[in-house]
């Protein structure tokens, strides 16, 4: 088999987890997959049920084996394995075999050898063995013994994220061999793994085990068969008694085969949709440990971060926020971090008004907001640039009026009953605590907020030791009419002494455009990219698309589908001359509409999936502008797969 | 098709050796062990070769297996050492008390019924270093003034049995039966070193086996069910065959011994890892059937008594059948009738499902499906 004939690449991530796509000869299959194991041959099919399968032998041990015999015949869609261990003391032995068959009598390629990874022993070992085996060019790892780690939520993420996934390229394959029930494969898919062993579907038949998604069922309990699949609806379960033992085990295998092969379809097209995480926090009710190891992935900030690398800057899908857990989402996480790390006030700010969040997206087309904008107009009137808006909300914590339109943003979906609990709280009022203060003594903050809205602005202020104005007294509500016109008068009150400086038009448009980049970019890219000093114009009407001008040349699209800005060559050469959201390509000329992560020499650490990122060559010269496929971390690291697809190149450079 | 080898293994094994050691030795430092100990002693219903009769069994405390103390770590799944005296402790391991006290107990038992006698050791009757040369001659030429026994086991290495020293014995015990067990565990040489350190070969043992033979006594082989790193399914194949090799050198006597999870061992160390599960009892009932079925006519007794048997550290089912099963093993063993281990349970069909699969799984255990 030769080096070409087998690999993999990760398409489209969503955090750790990923459709993957494994190249077999001429033939391809996608993943997460089914791995069936073919008990007469003693080889795995991997692929669901595809005509052409991948074969990878079963292990054997390598210590009760007897010197075991390998075929060293080229067989094109098989994978030898190395034999599997039990024991530390074996890893150096072990590892030694292995650069044997593949460094000296160079009887395999690394590409050809599955290797077991044996989860059950010391991290420390496991990372050891696994560091090694990457750097002989390993990219298939068969995870044995997870089973051992399921009932432990720490050691699974230790084990699977903080060692496995930390140290394995993102062009490497992982097959995990473990008994494990079906509702394990969602999380373990969240976790990274791209091929599941459905054997546990004949354990389970012969134990008179009944599974479905979320549990595994007593057959012989059963009054009803809740899944319709053909199988179930063929199946007479009052006529029980007339099928004998072998019936009823055929039965049981068909329909739980059924299981594994449905939820793997589910697991590929809710990561296809974008709504991966929404199904992963659904399914941790199955099982304690998966709640908990959820948990510790979400809140310990060395995985979460291992995580946050990974998650697209946008999504297509609705952001559903329907459990405790959205609290501590990466991406929701990522916002915060950035609302408080890269956003910066602008300078002309004299006034900040904090607003409560609306069920309509974007918030200033709802009718409360349009309420408050009114009041607010009203009292400002051309000092309209010397207020700030902010809107409160759970679990972004704070909106910047500048960023509503930016994703999630502008698309997520809260339980509405004013009902926040301890965590919630706790975590919006320090977001906006850390937000107000960067903003000086002399700016007067204005609370239109009532119930919730006004504890947690009372604490924040509190924090802060700065006073804030209410706006909505005596039990009266945001909307109610005493409420907005206490609004529009404190805003004329705090303003009526102040000069009005700004007499841009488009200040506020501009404004949003720099906040948007900071946000996007990192702090201080706004100004960069749409300086103060320069004549700034911007086209089209807020909520479309909006055009940023100087001097007459474009620089940057505000796209109001996920509220970020896609740049031109122009706006793209401020970024990379800072050193920021570029990906360096090994040559001069790109073919097609694809940069491959074999050609990436270096790219910024910052980038994230689907964000705006520019491709240079060893000169820093822009070649053409895309979006990432993978973080920028592990397009340096893989060497097979998408990097970057292209939107546009760039012309002038092809002469 | 060429074939070729993954690699040529040598027997010895020091990291193996080394592992094994350690984790004996911290075990060591960590029990308090006894200065002194008493002879154990007990009598049963056991397989005899006359029939179904009565065995009396003498444990004497010597300083324990050589093989064990050694810088070998001794075997992997063996943790009788921590039973033996404090090593050093002379006092007690001193031959000549040790044959004092193995006549004051057969003295003690004279008004009993037995016509079997076994006397272990924990380690090597043979063995000079754990029991002079002369009290190994003294403690026979006891066990000839007393009529009603017919039967000797003792319990060797193979490395202690001298063709003089079974002629010796067998002139002192004068007519009565000598039977020396030899832990065998495994005709697989493989398996028997990489997996068991047991350190000796099956050339040895059957070099031994023929002496013995010639010296007109008996070899009891223990076979150990399911060696450390092993399947289910290929410890299975493995206790068979082996018993079969067994007997087709010489050995009379085929003692089937499922391994157990014992303190301070490498077996124990898998086994809290998950790496490993004793075998079911299952196994052990289809070792049986088929030894009977190959090699009943070549040997005079196939037993097994499951140490443990039913508990999680050793040989078990589900635990509703257990009980059941074990029972039909015991049978079986007394009666030498194959056709006593019939006994079922909802549990069999996930054994023969599991011995399937495990090979893919590589989990030794699939109870937990039910109980995530
Ligand atoms: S099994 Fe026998 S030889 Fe091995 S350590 Fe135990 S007593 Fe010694
Ligand atoms: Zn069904
Ligand atoms: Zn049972």
């Amino acid at each position: 088999m030769s080096s070409q004939d087998f690999y993999f690449e990760a398409h489209k991530l969503d955090g750790l987890a990923r459709i993957g796509k494994i190249y077999l000869n001429r033939n391809s299959f996608l993943t997460p997959c089914i791995a069936h194991p073919s008990i007469f041959e003693n080889l795995w099919r991997v692929g669901d049920d595809s005509e052409n399968p991948l074969k990878v032998l079963i292990p054997q041990n390598f210590r009760s084996s007897s010197p075991a015999l390998i075929k060293t015949e080229k067989n094109s869609d098989l994978l030898y394995t190395i034999p599997s261990l039990n024991f530390e003391g074996d890893v150096v032995n072990l590892l030694n075999l292995v650069k044997n068959l593949i460094c000296e009598k160079k009887l395999f390629d690394a590409q050809d050898l599955a290797f077991p990874v044996p989860c059950n022993l010391e991290p420390s070992k496991i990372s050891y063995l696994l560091k090694e085996a990457v750097k002989l060019g390993l990219r298939y790892f068969i995870l044995q013994r997870v089973s051992s780690l399921l009932k432990n939520p720490r050691k699974m993420i230790d084990i699977i994220v903080g060692v496995i996934k930390n140290i394995c390229t993102p062009d490497s394959v992982l097959h995990l061999s473990s008994f494990i029930p079906p509702y394990f494969m969602r999380f373990l898919s969240y976790l990274g793994v791209d091929i599941f062993d459905d054997s546990v579907a004949y354990i389970a038949a012969s134990q008179k085990n009944y599974l479905t998604f979320s549990k595994v069922l007593d057959f012989k309990g059963l009054k009803e068969l809740p899944c319709p699949c053909t199988h179930c609806e063929n199946f007479d379960l009052n006529a029980d008694f007339k099928h004998s033992r072998e019936e009823i085990f055929e039965f049981l295998l068909a329909h739980n085969l059924s299981v594994y092969k449905s939820e793997i379809r589910s697991i590929r097209e809710d990561i296809r949709g974008e709504v991966f995480r929404e199904s992963v926090e659904a399914i941790t009710h199955a099982s304690p440990s998966i709640k908990g190891a959820l948990r510790i992935l979400d809140r310990d900030s060395n995985y979460s971060s291992q995580v946050e690398e990974a998650i697209p800057v946008r999504r297509k899908s609705v952001f559903l926020c329907s459990s405790s857990d959205s609290l501590y989402r990466p991406m929701v996480k990522r916002w915060r971090k950035r609302i408080i790390e890269r956003c910066k006030p602008p300078k002309h700010v004299k006034i900040v008004v904090i607003l409560p969040c609306s069920a309509r997206k974007p918030y200033s087309f709802s009718k409360s907001h349009k309420f408050f904008l009114r009041s607010i107009k009203g009292g400002a009137r051309k000092k309209i640039k010397m207020v700030h808006e902010i809107i409160l909300t759970s679990p972004l914590g704070v909106v910047p009026r500048e960023l509503e339109l930016t994703y999630p943003a502008s698309k997520y979906e809260i339980p509405v009953t004013g009902h926040w609990d301890w965590e919630e709280k706790k975590t919006v009022t320090e977001v906006m605590g850390n937000y107000l203060s960067n903003f000086g003594e002399d700016v007067h903050f204005l609370a239109h907020v009532d119930g919730v809205y006004a504890e947690i602005v009372r604490e924040a202020s509190d924090y802060l030791s700065r006073d804030v104005e209410f706006t909505c007294l005596n039990g009266e509500s945001p909307k109610a009419e005493g409420s907005l016109k206490r609004l529009k008068s404190a805003v004329y009150e705090a303003l009526k002494d102040r000069n009005n400086a700004v007499s841009n038009p488009n200040l506020f448009h501009i404004g949003r455009g720099r906040m948007i980049a900071d946000f996007q970019f990192g702090s201080g890219v706004g100004n960069i990219l749409l300086p103060p000093s320069m004549r700034i114009k911007v086209e089209g009407n807020y909520p479309r698309v909006q055009r940023f001008f100087i001097n007459n040349a474009q620089v940057a699209t505000l796209v109001p589908e996920d509220g970020l800005l896609a740049l031109t060559f122009l706006g793209g050469e401020k970024l990379v001359e800072k050193g920021f959201y570029f990906v360096e390509f090994d040559g001069n000329k790109i073919e097609g509409g694809t940069l491959y992560c074999v050609a990436v020499s270096e790219a910024d650490k910052q980038i994230r999936p689907q964000d705006e990122v520019f491709i240079v060559n060893k000169d820093r010269r822009i070649l053409a502008v895309g979006k990432a496929v993978l973080s920028g971390k592990q397009m340096v690291m893989a060497k097979k797969g998408p990097a970057v697809r292209i939107r546009r190149k760039n012309k002038q450079d092809e002469t | 098709m060429s074939v070729k080898n993954f690699e040529t293994r040598s027997l010895k094994d020091p990291d193996f050796s080394n592992e094994i050691k350690a984790i004996r030795s911290y075990h060591l430092s960590k029990i308090k062990k006894k200065e002194v100990l008493s002879v154990k002693y007990w009598i049963e219903q056991d397989r005899l070769l006359k029939g179904i009769g009565k065995a009396l069994t003498i444990i004497l405390p010597t300083k324990g297996c050589s093989w064990a103390l050694s810088k070998s770590g001794g075997c992997s799944m063996c943790g009788y050492i921590n039973d033996a005296v404090k090593y050093g402790a002379k006092s007690v391991c001193d031959s000549e008390k040790l044959v004092y006290e193995f006549e004051k107990t057969l003295k003690n038992n004279l008004d009993k019924e037995f016509e079997a006698l076994k006397i272990f050791t924990s380690g090597s009757f043979f063995d000079e270093s754990e029991l002079s040369k002369e009290a190994q001659k003294k403690i026979f030429e006891t066990i000839s003034t007393y009529k009603n026994v017919s039967e000797v086991v003792v319990e060797s290495r193979p490395e202690y049995v001298t063709s003089e020293k079974i002629e010796e014995t067998v002139n002192i015990l004068n007519g009565k039966t000598l039977e020396v067990g030899i832990g065998l565990e495994t005709s697989n040489d493989i398996v028997r070193s990489r997996c068991i350190n047991k350190g000796f070969s099956f050339q040895d043992f059957s070099k031994v086996v023929h002496e013995i033979i010639d010296g007109e006594a008996r070899v009891k082989a223990y076979i150990l069910i399911k060696p450390p790193f092993l399947s289910e399914k290929e410890a299975i194949n493995d206790a068979i065959k082996s018993a079969i090799d067994a007997s087709k050198v010489g050995a009379k006597s085929i003692s089937f011994n499922p391994c157990n999870v014992q303190s301070g061992t490498l077996v124990e160390k898998l086994w809290k890892n998950k790496s490993y599960r004793p075998p079911w009892l299952w196994s052990i009932i289809e070792v049986l059937k088929k030894s009977f079925n190959k090699i009943k006519s070549d040997v005079d007794r196939i037993i097994c008594d499951p140490v443990a048997g039913g508990k999680s550290r050793g040989s078990h089912n589900c635990g509703k059948c257990d009980k059941k099963v074990l029972q039909a093993i015991r049978k079986t063993s007394l009666n030498q009738d194959p056709e006593m281990l019939g006994a079922v349970c909802d549990c069999y069909e996930v054994w023969k499902t599991f011995l399937e699969y495990e090979a893919f799984s590589q989990d030794p255990d699939p109870s937990f499906i039910l109980s995530l």
